[in-house]
């Protein structure tokens, strides 16, 4: 069990997202960033998609009833236990009665917004529509369908395993994807891509864009050059995913995240790949974005060096705890 | 530290009501220790050398590795020199593969020198630091 004591807004528990109730209007939530949802998790021996605590906002403070095994992944908050520091990125064992302290993410070699919390046998929260993610829209799944209050209380999987003292580079670092130095996120274009202006395809391609305050769970609303299509487009609501690129009609883009309702009208510019979307969901407010074009073969290559990266991080991960326990 | 013979008298005087059973006093011009005996105190000097040598702590590479200063999504080390240390803090990483691996202070003290080159591979048993420690006959 963790007992919430201090929650800044909008912590919610998520696992990697409630896949396949599109068509009955659910979207997929889970986390923005499933690349560190999963490298906690393999960090504790748990399933990869074991659910754990997303915090976007700080300071956030948890007591854990029992002992217990857990990693902070995501956005370096300088996590403390009972006020001594804790690395991020490492499994480390809390006992029982011990406090967590996250900050507000410093400067780091890797700017990123939300940290995770995961715990060895991860949230469990009941399951519904195969998915533990909470639905904000919809006010169920994970815990009573809203984001967590001082004084919630959590409870905990049974842990299968631990790895305590191991830790990984995120994956940010080990594999980076940027344009002249500016963090970039693989896109393909979308179905309206042919209906705008040779200019604002110069222009989505080119323009580092700014993750503005309008952004969270939802939707990123960007800044940046405007992109006009060549005529005036009325589009019928029709499914959009999470990456979906829409343009308004004021020419900024709005680009769908976990939130995001299943059906839209804007037109779609691009996607962000999926293999990427960890990528944007950990760019702060105010940092900028670039766009980098691929193709349907580059976006599949780019989902397969995801797993591999964590099939190696579990692979190293194993051997080093093997190698601890002789 | 030039063994003033007042300041040991001084001190021998103090310690002969106590039950401490060592006394080190470091300087830069050496280490004085007074030693508790079964026929009373005895008075050691070591010469700055001896001394550093003798009490440093050096913390050897547990395995094959990329030895690191600092976690790598921090920007500073994890411990600079001269810093205070508590048995246990993390000082230094290896990195193998994806994986990091924390190295520990084996003691409380300071953190006195870096032995090894930060993004270096490091073999089995390679000195990574020299600790300080804070209170003699404090082991790993």
């Amino acid at each position: 069990m963790i007992e919430i004591i201090e929650a800044a807004a909008l912590a919610t528990v998520q696992d990697l997202g409630r896949v396949g109730a599109l068509n009955l209007g659910v979207g997929l939530a889970g986390v923005m960033d499933p690349m560190a949802l999963s490298a906690g998790n393999i960090l504790l021996g748990n399933e990869e998609g074991a659910a754990a605590i997303e915090i976007p906002l700080f300071p956030f403070t948890v007591r854990f009833r029992q002992s217990i095994d857990f990693t902070v992944t995501g956005a370096d908050c300088a996590p403390s236990l009972d006020g001594r520091p804790v690395q991020p990125w490492f499994a480390c064992r809390a006992e029982a009665g011990t406090t967590l302290t996250l900050s507000v993410p410093a400067a780091a070699a890797w700017p990123a917004a939300r940290a995770y919390l995961c715990v060895a046998g991860g949230v469990d929260v009941p399951l519904v529509l195969g998915s533990r993610s909470t639905q904000l829209r919809g006010s169920f799944g994970g815990h009573l369908g809203r984001p967590l209050r001082n004084g919630d209380v959590v409870p905990t999987g049974v842990a299968k395993g631990t790895a305590s003292g191991i830790g990984l580079v995120p994956p940010s670092l080990d594999i980076p994807v940027s344009v002249d130095g500016v963090p970039a996120v693989r896109v393909l274009p979308a179905a309206e891509y042919e209906a705008f202006t040779p200019e604002a395809h110069q222009r989505l391609w080119s323009c580092a864009w700014r993750i503005t305050p309008q952004s969270d769970r939802y939707g990123f609303r960007l800044g940046g050059d405007e992109l006009i299509p060549t005529a005036p487009l009325e589009l019928r609501s029709h499914g959009i995913v999470p990456g979906v690129i829409q343009v308004p009609h004021g020419g900024q883009p709005i680009i769908q995240m976990r939130d995001a309702q299943p059906s839209g009208g804007y037109p779609k510019i691009g996607v962000v790949i999926e293999a990427d979307l960890w990528r944007l969901g950990q760019a702060p407010i105010g940092s900028r974005i670039r766009f980098l074009r691929c193709t349907w073969d580059e976006a599949l290559d780019a989902g397969a060096a995801n797993r591999r990266w964590l099939e190696k991080a579990r692979r190293t991960v194993s051997i080093l705890a093997d190698r601890r326990t002789v | 530290m030039g063994a003033d013979p007042t300041l040991v008298a001084q001190l021998s005087r103090w310690l002969a009501d106590t039950d401490i059973t060592l006394l080190e006093l470091r300087g830069p011009a050496g280490t004085l220790r007074l030693v508790r005996e079964k026929d009373g105190l005895r008075e050691e000097a070591l010469a700055p050398d001896a001394a550093a040598s003798e009490a440093t702590e050096t913390v050897l590479a547990p395995f094959l590795g990329v030895f690191l200063v600092r976690h790598p999504l921090r920007l500073r080390e994890a411990a600079s020199l001269g810093h205070r240390l508590n048995k246990g803090d993390v000082i230094g990483f290896l990195r193998v593969g994806p994986t990091l691996v924390a190295v520990r202070s084996p003691c409380d003290g300071f953190m006195q020198d870096v032995l090894a080159t930060d993004g270096a591979t490091v073999g089995f048993g390679t000195p990574l630091f020299a600790i300080l420690p804070l209170l003699p006959g404090v082991s790993p």
